[in-house]
């Protein structure tokens, strides 16, 4: 008998009876069990909240009328001035392909991947999560992964219309977000909330242990 | 990780004297158990989400086949490579042989107990691997050659003077006269080393935190992002987790992973969550070419059917080791093994053996507080006390067996009783009001004197006085 089937076999042994739950979770139509609890709010409510919780979690927010914005909040949060130089990397999201980057000071940028020396990197995120100001990314050809975890300032760009209120909104979406050719999820959703930090000197907190020291969010409006 | 569990009472001893650690476990009060109370003031429907987890966990292992099978076959689908082990021995094998297929020249890892638990470090560099731990406080412990004292906090035990001289030690090429006078200076150097690890690695190993049936998808938590580099920048990631990590639905994580942040750190959020599915896709721009899940048993089968099947509920948040004041007073390397606190008195007999690891379960007031904090209810306490029963009735010689087995039938019989009583309370009367030794009872009176009984019974003399106090 292979590992497999000597473990699986084990399990079925084990003979435990599903038992009914105490507080049953509901089943959608795409077979997608989501939380029964109350924790939407009214929208009026969720924006203040989601601000809220980004200063919280220490992330700095800009807001732009639209995404023609996007660069000079960029230059702005990233504090790029002709004295202050960085080079940044662009995701090459089609809210930022044909902006003017140059005449908002950032002079040195390309799309793509990061690469070593890149200070800066500015990726778009599909979702905003109001309940605990974080930010969701999700991987592909406009998105690479690398972008929230190797700069040293990363700036995330989010439409106004992608806010959901909590985790759980969020997460029963990404069953959604299945590519077609291989039924299967992106290769990696990023829920970030915060820049890298750690407590493992001493218990007190640092920020930038291997990823971002700084985290930034542009808010757009519909373009 | 060779278990040394038997350990426990010398080792306990020692740490409640060592002046370091008692000054770096102060520091749990003010920073978790404050930081999860503000959490969790902070979020009105905690305890409702503690039911929903409690559910979701028992649910789940209720059906553990049916879960497991469906995340193999969603994972498979993703293009993920699924691998079964039974034995940590097993599991270290096929990491090896990965690692092997892949021409792997140096490894860089992100914090995961199972690995801890099956020894994988050990394994790899003995087959001749460069292994990297990336987890700042996990590579301190790598260069002091130390295991882990906590769930969440490897080297909580550790102070900021002693992760500075490990530092100055380990690093020798670099200048020995360069700043290191701040836990700032200190995350600075490990970054600027990590990194090149990072860029250079050829095959990522991680941990999960969660696997989830419905999408194939494995979750992994971390506030550095060591995690996430360790998964993306290889060309190959494996995943090491064990059988019990497995969640139905999107949903049903979502509600676990809100429990996990609040309870482990006192975050909304870790700053980092991401859900890996498979390797990269043709048109991703980074990623691994390949992604092997290693799925664990090493016992956890035979958990599943025992009376101790709670203690898989498990999400490894910490909260009950930062709560308990036996593990807030002793540290986690007393308990011997990778899982210290509660949660590891109640798991460690059931992973290990119940010979060698007996004073764990006794290493427990019974306050009951590590249940009261239990993201997902599991009653440690009532698993506790079943170990304590278990470890009674297999210690047990047949003299003593018999000894109590006299002494209850005995029990039964009144009259008898109040004889054979008569005679001890006589026996032990003595005029110095105390015995320096009695028969049989040395456990006694090797450290205090027994004190003289007054010739009679109770019961003896409450009826003299009775008599006496009767008019006559």
């Amino acid at each position: 008998m292979n590992s497999r089937a000597a473990i699986l076999n084990r399990i079925a042994k084990a003979g435990r009876e599903p038992t009914t739950s105490v507080i049953a979770p509901q089943s959608d139509q795409s077979g997608c069990t989501h939380a029964t609890l109350d924790t939407h709010t009214p929208d009026t409510d969720l924006w203040q909240r989601f601000t809220q919780r980004l200063k919280d979690n220490g992330i700095t927010s800009r807001q732009c009328r639209d995404a023609a914005e996007i660069p000079t909040c960029v230059a702005d949060l990233a504090n790029i001035t002709t004295s202050n130089p960085q080079r940044v990397c662009i995701a090459p999201h089609a809210m930022f392909q044909d902006r003017d980057w140059n005449t908002a000071g950032v002079s040195e940028m390309h799309y793509g991947s990061w690469k070593t020396g890149d200070g800066v990197a500015v990726s778009h995120a599909r979702l905003g999560i109001a309940d605990s100001g974080s930010l969701v990314l999700a991987s592909g050809e406009d998105s690479p992964t690398g972008l929230a975890f190797l700069p040293e300032i990363h700036i995330i760009a989010l439409q106004r219309n992608s806010l959901v209120a909590t985790l759980t909104d969020a997460m029963v979406r990404f069953a959604e977000w299945k590519n077609m050719k291989r039924n299967s999820l992106p290769r990696a959703i990023n829920i970030v909330s915060g820049a890298s930090r750690t407590a493992d000197i001493a218990g007190k907190i640092v920020h930038g242990a291997h990823g971002p020291r700084k985290l930034c969010v542009v808010i757009y409006d519909n373009a | 990780m060779h278990p040394e569990t038997h350990h426990f009472s010398e080792r306990s001893k020692r740490a409640a004297q060592d002046k370091d650690l008692q000054d770096a476990l102060e520091g749990l009060a003010t920073g978790f158990v404050a930081r999860r109370k503000d959490a969790i003031a902070d979020c009105a429907h905690f305890e409702a989400l503690r039911n929903q987890g409690r559910d979701i966990r028992t649910r789940t292992c209720a059906d553990l086949e049916r879960h497991l099978l469906s995340f193999e076959a969603k994972a498979e689908q993703a293009g993920s490579r699924i691998h079964w082990a039974e034995t940590g021995d097993d599991a270290c094998a096929i990491v090896e042989k990965i690692c092997r297929d892949a021409e792997a020249q140096s490894i860089v890892k992100g914090k995961s107990m199972v690995s801890e638990e099956i020894g994988l470090n050990a394994h790899l560099e003995a087959s001749g691997y460069a292994v990297v731990e990336t987890d700042l406080g996990e590579y301190l412990l790598q260069l002091r050659g130390e295991t882990p004292s906590h769930i969440i906090a490897p080297a909580i035990h550790l102070s900021e003077h002693q992760a500075r001289a490990t530092f100055l030690k380990s690093h020798d090429t670099l200048n020995p006269k360069r700043d290191l006078g701040t836990p700032e200076t200190i995350v600075g150097e490990a970054r600027a080393l990590m990194r090149d690890k990072f860029l250079n690695a050829d095959v990522g190993i991680t941990g999960a935190n969660f696997l989830i049936a419905e999408t194939g998808s494995a979750v992994v938590v971390t506030n550095e992002g060591n995690g996430d580099l360790s998964a993306t920048l290889p060309k190959v990631h494996i995943i090491v987790t064990s059988l019990d990590k497995v969640v139905p639905t999107l949903g049903e994580t979502s509600i676990l992973l809100q429990l996990l942040a609040r309870s482990a750190t006192g975050q909304a959020m870790t700053a980092y969550t991401t859900l890996f599915t498979g390797p990269r896709h043709s048109t991703d721009l980074d990623g691994p070419d390949a992604c092997h899940i290693i799925i664990v048993d090493n016992g956890r089968s035979d958990i599943l059917a025992s009376d101790a099947a709670e203690v898989l509920n498990c999400i490894r948040c910490g909260a009950c080791l930062n709560h308990c004041p036996i593990y807030t007073t002793v540290g986690g390397h007393s308990y011997g093994w990778v899982y210290p606190g509660p949660i590891g008195a109640a798991l460690n007999p059931a992973l290990l053996d119940l010979a060698s690891t007996r004073d764990l379960p006794d290493a427990s007031t019974l306050c009951g507080r590590c249940e009261e904090v239990c993201p997902v209810k599991i009653p440690l306490p009532k698993l506790l006390r079943q170990w304590r029963a278990k470890d009674y009735a297999r210690r047990q010689t047949s003299r003593k067996k018999l000894a109590i087995m006299a002494w209850a039938w005995m029990a039964k019989r009144p009259t008898l009783y109040a004889l054979w009583a008569s005679v001890i309370a006589r026996a032990l009367k003595s005029r110095h009001g105390a015995h320096h030794t009695v028969p049989l009872a040395k456990g006694w009176t090797t450290h205090r004197d027994f004190p003289a009984s007054e010739g009679q019974t109770f019961q003896a003399q409450w009826r003299r006085a009775k008599k006496k106090a009767r008019p006559s």
